[in-house]
């Protein structure tokens, strides 16, 4: 009997958990399919009476309601895909030859190297923000894709880096070991040998720099003044409170900022966990 | 060191090590090229690497350090015509008065409320119900936790201050159970910004806890309960113990997480009403780009970055005990 009280017990804390989770997501999808009339009545609706799709169609400048507005948001949607995706293919490439660098090669200064890095990846990044700002305008960079990508790598790389090292000091050495028998040069031994075993490391170390990029708010506000690069979570910000874009609208916008990272939980789970694990406590 | 580094080289390095220069000439051309263009080899596929995070990290951190002696402001004529200053800056920043020591006690607040206790202490219970759960139950839940972790901090921010604010949703939904009626972000906004950090972070906390909690043996448990160890006490003297250096791992990553956490607050309540809630990340943007004393800014960014240290280098002094970091010897 106390048994079962404990499984119900349990049950209810899960059913509890998932509700308290989804409930402000739920939100902010229920209101992206109202039409702003029934947003705004009181009181609230907890379910859309007429599902409609509308607001989604007006952020890609299609029907009547489509405001002025919402090319901006079209645009940031291509921007954000630009710089998170750009950045993430930068720091997986550069880490990549890193980490295996680090984890398989000897070299001058190596520790001091290993340690400048990971020695940046606690690093609160924003108390560069100052700075760096100065810099990317003396530089030019400011408005720039190539900025951004760039300053989201840096952000990135440490965590990429450690990853990617774990990954190849988990390999078993004597997979290596053989091809170097068979006369394997370094080079071979890395592109044929350590990559193609290491690609869910890779798949990992790739969706997690991604979402990374995806998620910044701080940085890209910054280092872009205009339009022409302002991420999906600029434009939203700005757009938060001004009344210049129905409310339904920003919250549909709002649900397409949260279905990437939503779909690529769902669809690579397994990856994202160990990818986070092996970069934590490994 | 038993895992391979480089086949060859253990013969090589004593000689490296030793005199270099006067035992060239007793190796052979060829295995002399081949070693040094090892070398090279390394450095070069470091040195991307390096010159990203040196450019754009570390040559801005210096600059931090610098400005942080100056009186650089954001307009006016120390805007470009800046002196150096000493520690000025510093001496007003811990001077009575300046709110550096409010920001502190706050960002301790929010370290408290929201990660230890929101997403430490909430992580390791879920993790621990749901130990014994399905596969699919705990991939399923587990996806949704890391859902709201994944959503973009802008955007969370945005769906809290929606549901905490005047006619806001959670607003009604407190009132109904009997809640005074009030505006949550006004009338508690470090409560309200601690909840929307717990909701947002537990996943992390849940994940390595999951992880950790999946590797302790079943027989080391299974061995308690016969010995009469009740369920407190099968948590408190086996499980515990056993995941300390997870616990630690978890606690300084969570800590500097949390420190350095300024998107969240800034967007629900700008470190407002008045100060209330100004924490330390905020302080600093507020020095810089509100009152536009750029350099007093930079000064109070240079004290979060020194209590960060304090925990990275907890962290990585882990993580060498650990082995993890065994080459580096």
């Amino acid at each position: 009997m106390r048994k079962r009280i404990g499984v119900w017990a349990r049950r209810a804390a899960i059913a509890l958990v998932i509700l308290w989770s989804l409930f402000p997501v739920y939100w902010a999808l229920d209101t992206s399919l109202m039409t702003n009339a029934e947003a705004q009545s009181a009181p609230a609706h907890f379910l859309a009476t007429q599902p409609i799709f509308s607001n989604y169609q007006a952020l890609f400048g299609v029907g009547p309601e489509a405001p002025e507005a919402a090319g901006g948001i079209a645009r940031s949607i291509v921007n954000i895909v630009v710089e998170s995706g750009g950045a993430m293919l930068l720091t997986l490439v550069v880490a990549i030859l890193g980490a295996y660098a680090f984890a398989r090669l000897r070299f001058r200064l190596k520790n001091l190297f290993f340690y400048i890095v990971l020695g940046t990846l606690t690093l609160p990044v924003y108390a560069t923000l100052i700075p760096l700002y100065r810099i990317m305008t003396q530089v030019g960079l400011v408005n720039t894709y190539l900025g951004i990508i760039l300053v989201y790598a840096s952000g990135f790389m440490p965590l990429a880096m450690w990853i990617m090292y774990n990954v190849f000091l988990a390999l078993p050495p004597a997979i290596e070991e053989a091809a170097v028998i068979d006369g394997a040069s370094m080079l071979q031994r890395f592109w044929k040998v350590a990559l193609p075993i290491s690609t869910p490391g890779i798949a990992a170390t790739a969706i997690i720099t991604f979402l990374l990029g995806w998620g910044q708010f701080i940085f890209p506000l910054v280092l872009s003044s205009t339009g022409s690069t302002q991420p999906l979570t600029v434009v939203l910000a700005a757009l938060e409170g001004r009344h210049v874009v129905p409310y339904t609208i920003v919250n549909a916008a709002a649900i397409i900022a949260i279905a990437i990272p939503a779909v690529l939980v769902f669809l690579l789970n397994r990856w994202i966990v160990e990818g986070i694990i092996a970069g934590s406590v490994k | 060191m038993t895992r391979l580094s480089d086949p060859g080289e253990h013969g090589g390095s004593v000689v490296a090590n030793g005199n270099a220069a006067a035992l060239t000439g007793a190796l052979r051309p060829a295995r002399l090229r081949a070693r040094t263009r090892r070398r090279l080899t390394g450095l070069t596929m470091v040195a991307p690497m390096l010159v990203i995070v040196l450019a754009f990290l570390g040559w801005p951190l210096i600059w931090t350090l610098v400005l942080s002696l100056t009186n650089m402001t954001v307009t006016g004529p120390t805007a470009t015509h800046y002196q150096f200053i000493g520690l000025a800056n510093y001496r007003e920043l811990f001077a009575s008065g300046s709110g550096l020591v409010q920001s502190i006690l706050l960002s301790l607040y929010y370290l408290g409320a929201s990660a230890y206790i929101g997403q430490a202490l909430f992580g390791f219970v879920l993790a621990y119900l749901m130990l014994r759960c399905t596969t699919t139950v705990r991939k399923v839940v587990g996806s949704i936790i890391i859902v709201c972790w994944l959503v973009p901090e802008i955007i969370a921010a945005w769906m809290w201050f929606a549901m905490l604010s005047n006619g806001g949703t959670l607003q009604q939904g407190l009132h109904a159970v009997g809640i005074p009626y009030q505006t949550w972000l006004v009338s508690h906004p470090m409560i309200s910004v601690s909840v929307a950090n717990s909701w947002r972070g537990v996943a992390f906390s849940f994940l390595l806890f999951s992880a950790a909690l999946s590797d302790v043996p079943a027989e080391l448990i299974d061995a308690a309960q016969v010995d009469g160890a009740n369920a407190w006490q099968r948590l408190r003297s086996v499980i515990i113990p056993l995941l300390a250096t997870t616990i630690l791992v978890d606690f300084v990553l969570i800590t500097l997480g949390t420190l350095n956490d300024f998107t969240l607050i800034f967007a629900m309540t700008g470190g407002g009403p008045g100060t209330s809630s100004n924490v330390l990340s905020v302080f600093m943007y507020q020095q810089a780009f509100v009152t536009f004393r750029l350099a007093y800014g930079t000064a109070s960014a240079v004290v979060l970055l020194a209590i960060g240290a304090v925990f990275s280098f907890i962290y990585i002094r882990t993580l060498r005990r650990q082995g993890a970091l065994n080459f580096a010897r």
